[in-house]
């Protein structure tokens, strides 16, 4: 006889009626919360051309070190304002990358990136504006987990 | 050819005295079985089995106040395992 047949014996004439209970899931719970918080706010997103700087709103956002790229060896030639893509130098208004060979690299600030995220709560990119894939969430619907790095 | 009931795959039992708790990875949900569910669960989990056989395993577990009520039992056990996609009619 083994280990269940032995139970099934000891239990024999004893048992109530059976039940079964659904336990909530915390994780399902959040994701459902983090859904139904993106679908609020699919049809409330930013406009194209945002001001990537800090503001008072409350979109989750990455932030990102902006750099003042001037043209030749001095200050004086601003060229325009570019963020570091891994080796290459970005500009902030179109993603173009720095075509000179001789630039100067000055002060740096701290600009923001809206985050995207799919509706699995996945982060799916970041951008200055409008994306074609995720949607942009407010700081209490990403307030449960933490993205940038 | 009788049909017969058998469990889904994948699922885990965790026993809990004679209780049980079952996860189902599929639709990431938790279950709470008491003595008599998680009995008739663990029985499906051998082999495929008929109505007939779970109907026979609770007349045998069941208490003498439950006997009267034991074909609702069968069914209502069955019906909710199948529900909560457990279990599966073949």
């Amino acid at each position: 006889m083994n280990k269940v047949e032995a139970r099934r014996r000891i239990l024999q004439g004893s048992l109530s009626a059976p039940v079964i209970l659904t336990v909530s899931s915390a994780s399902v719970a959040a994701t459902t919360s983090f859904t139904k918080c993106i679908a609020n706010g699919v049809g409330n997103q930013p406009d194209k051309k945002i001001n990537i700087q800090p503001t008072t709103d409350t979109w989750f956002r990455c932030p990102v070190t902006v750099y003042a790229i001037y043209q030749g060896d001095g200050t004086k030639n601003l060229y325009g304002n570019f963020y570091l893509d891994g080796s290459t130098y970005k500009n902030v208004t179109d993603g173009s990358i720095l075509p000179l060979h001789e630039f100067r690299v000055g002060a740096s600030s701290t600009w923001y990136r809206l985050v995207y995220f799919g509706t699995d709560g996945s982060p799916m990119g970041a951008g200055w504006e409008r994306q074609s894939g995720g949607y942009a969430i407010t700081l209490s619907c990403g307030g449960s987990f933490a993205v940038c790095q | 050819m009788e049909s017969r009931l058998t469990a889904r795959a994948n699922i885990r039992l965790v026993a809990l005295g004679d209780e049980a708790v079952v996860f189902h990875p599929s639709s990431w949900s938790s279950h709470v079985l008491n003595a008599a569910a998680a009995a008739v669960l663990e029985f499906i989990l051998e082999r495929p089995r008929t109505r007939q056989e779970i109907a026979a395993l609770l007349q045998e577990l069941l208490n003498a106040a439950e006997q009267p009520s034991l074909q609702k039992h069968v069914e209502s056990v069955i019906g909710d395992l199948c529900i909560i996609d457990l279990i599966h009619e073949v």
